[in-house]
């Protein structure tokens, strides 16, 4: 019999994620006009050192978790810094950050590959901890994810609606040139934004890797499903547009997994092409 | 106040500006005219350091400030209005006017004071704080461009053809608007403006630059030269 309750569970946990992925993403395109492939590789990245750090070294899981999302916020500052600050300054455009982008996402990758030789996991006898109601299995983790999800996303809001940097970083999505004249410090708030959407990324990461395990190619697959859950939200509202697309994208992976698994990714990015030609703008725009 | 001498502005390879010199004197409304092209806009833009100055030097107050970062320029008390896109068109009127007092210094009392006064100054801000700035008509819009700048309680005021697409009737109240702003916060106004019969009533002195070069500066009442001036320079 269908199962319609179990696969929407399964959905608003996949959600989760993407929503992580998503608003960062979302966060810096939408500001800094900045097409951040390797938003994958900060995801990953804290994946990585999330396992390194527990399993290899030993560390107590939350230390290891804290370090891994200090290490994946630094990794996506120095990305910017190092990579996207100097092509821009040299007169490099959108597309040059964008291929310079790639490249770093690629190195990154192939690091990876090199030093895991493949899936690296921290699962641990917890993620078997299930309840049953009616029908419908249900993991507690998932609870514990969107109750991540939930925080994370408030404390945006807060930080957003409620500081001078989020006011600032609300007028650099809405007008960047004026948002300059009026006198934001383009590259302070800047630094903040790659910080804070970098730790999003880093959450997502050990989460990941503690639930699913990390591949080398998982940071390029999960930032496209972020791509397209913020192309399908759209960035005019940042926070409500990366919810709305991810929660949307949950759905339509957990279905299809259900009903052609071998489609998932498919179905995901013939929906962004479908949405790219009739509603350009998102979903909400 | 202002002190603009030699000032070179290039876009690349391209020269707008040659050697320009400009004075603003306290609480002066000063006319930049010239047609399009004339590099007025960029003029603006290098003083307040939208733009690279490439040689030359811009004095605030006898200091120097050439080439400084727009958010130094405004601590230190110059803003900038653009023709285009001067308002965060989803923002809330009020959240526009927050942006506005980004480079306040002072504490909160003196922030409900900035807001009380340019609330007072244009009460229909007031009344739209909640309204996203897209929705707002031609001529409120432009009071909040303004607006937004006197946040910050500026010494000087540079406004980028801020009639540009107003109705006539609205032309003339904005030009009497910034008299009236003038002589309330005590401020020098260097403006921009194509519509030179109009402005040539508000302003006490004027400059023409002719291709990036400067041509006459002196005082408004000498209306007919620099309507004759300009005259040639549309004819040539």
């Amino acid at each position: 019999m269908l199962n319609l309750l179990q696969v929407f569970s399964t959905g608003l946990g996949l959600a989760g994620y993407y929503a992580l992925v998503a608003v960062g993403f979302a966060l810096i395109f939408a500001t800094l006009r900045i097409f951040h492939v390797a938003h994958g590789t900060v995801f990953m990245t804290a994946g990585y050192a999330f396992f390194g750090l527990h399993r290899l070294a030993g560390l107590h899981i939350a230390l290891a978790a804290a370090c891994a999302l200090a290490i994946a916020a630094l990794v996506g500052l120095l990305i910017d810094k190092i990579i996207y600050g100097p092509v821009l300054k040299r007169g490099g455009g959108m597309f040059s950050v964008f291929i310079a982008s790639l490249g770093v996402s690629l190195i990154f990758e192939s690091g990876f590959l090199v030093w895991s030789k493949g899936v690296v996991s921290v699962a641990r006898a917890e993620l078997l901890d299930i309840f049953i109601v009616g029908d419908v299995v249900l993991r507690r983790f998932d609870f514990f994810i969107l109750a991540i999800v939930a925080l994370a996303y408030g404390a945006l809001y807060l930080w957003l609606h409620r500081t001078s940097t989020g006011l600032a970083i609300r007028g650099l999505t809405d007008n960047s040139e004026l948002s300059a004249i009026v006198g934001v410090e383009v590259a302070k708030t800047r630094n903040a934004i790659f910080l804070v959407a970098s730790s999003l990324a880093g959450l997502a990461g050990v989460l990941t890797a503690y639930d699913t395990g990390m591949t080398p190619a998982s940071g390029v697959q999960t930032l496209f499903i972020g791509v397209v859950a913020v192309i399908l939200g759209g960035t005019r509202n940042i926070l409500l547009g990366a919810i709305v697309g991810a929660a949307a994208l949950g759905m339509l992976t957990a279905f299809a997994g259900y009903f052609f698994p071998e489609w998932i990714s498919f179905s995901i990015f013939a929906m962004m092409i479908i949405l790219i030609i009739f509603r350009p703008q998102g979903l909400l725009g | 106040m202002l002190e603009v001498s030699g000032l070179d502005i290039a876009y690349g390879a391209f020269e707008v500006l040659h050697g320009v010199n400009l004075v603003v004197a306290e609480r002066r409304i000063v006319g930049l005219f010239g047609h399009n092209g004339a590099g007025k806009s960029s003029l603006l833009k290098g003083v307040y350091g939208v733009l690279p100055v490439r040689a030359g030097k811009v004095r605030f107050f006898g200091q120097e400030i050439t080439n400084q970062r727009p958010f130094r320029q405004a601590e230190r008390g110059i803003r900038f209005v653009p023709q285009e896109g001067n308002v965060f068109p989803n923002l809330s009127v009020e959240d526009n006017l927050r942006m506005g007092a980004l480079r306040l210094s002072g504490d909160a009392a003196a922030r409900a004071a900035r807001f009380a006064e340019v609330y007072e100054t244009f009460p229909i801000l007031r009344e739209r704080r909640d309204a996203r700035a897209r929705v707002l008509s031609g001529g409120e819009r432009q009071m909040l461009a303004i607006s937004i700048a006197l946040m910050t309680r500026p010494r000087l005021l540079l406004l980028d053809e801020p009639s540009a697409g107003l109705a006539p009737i609205l032309v003339q109240r904005l030009f009497e608007m910034i008299v009236s702003i003038r002589d309330r916060f005590g401020m020098a106004v260097l403006l921009v403006e194509q519509n030179v019969n109009e402005a040539l009533r508000i302003a006490d002195d004027v400059c023409v630059l002719e291709e990036g070069r400067f041509v006459y500066a002196g005082p408004a009442s000498e209306k007919d030269l620099i309507v004759r001036r300009l005259w040639r320079l549309e004819k040539g």
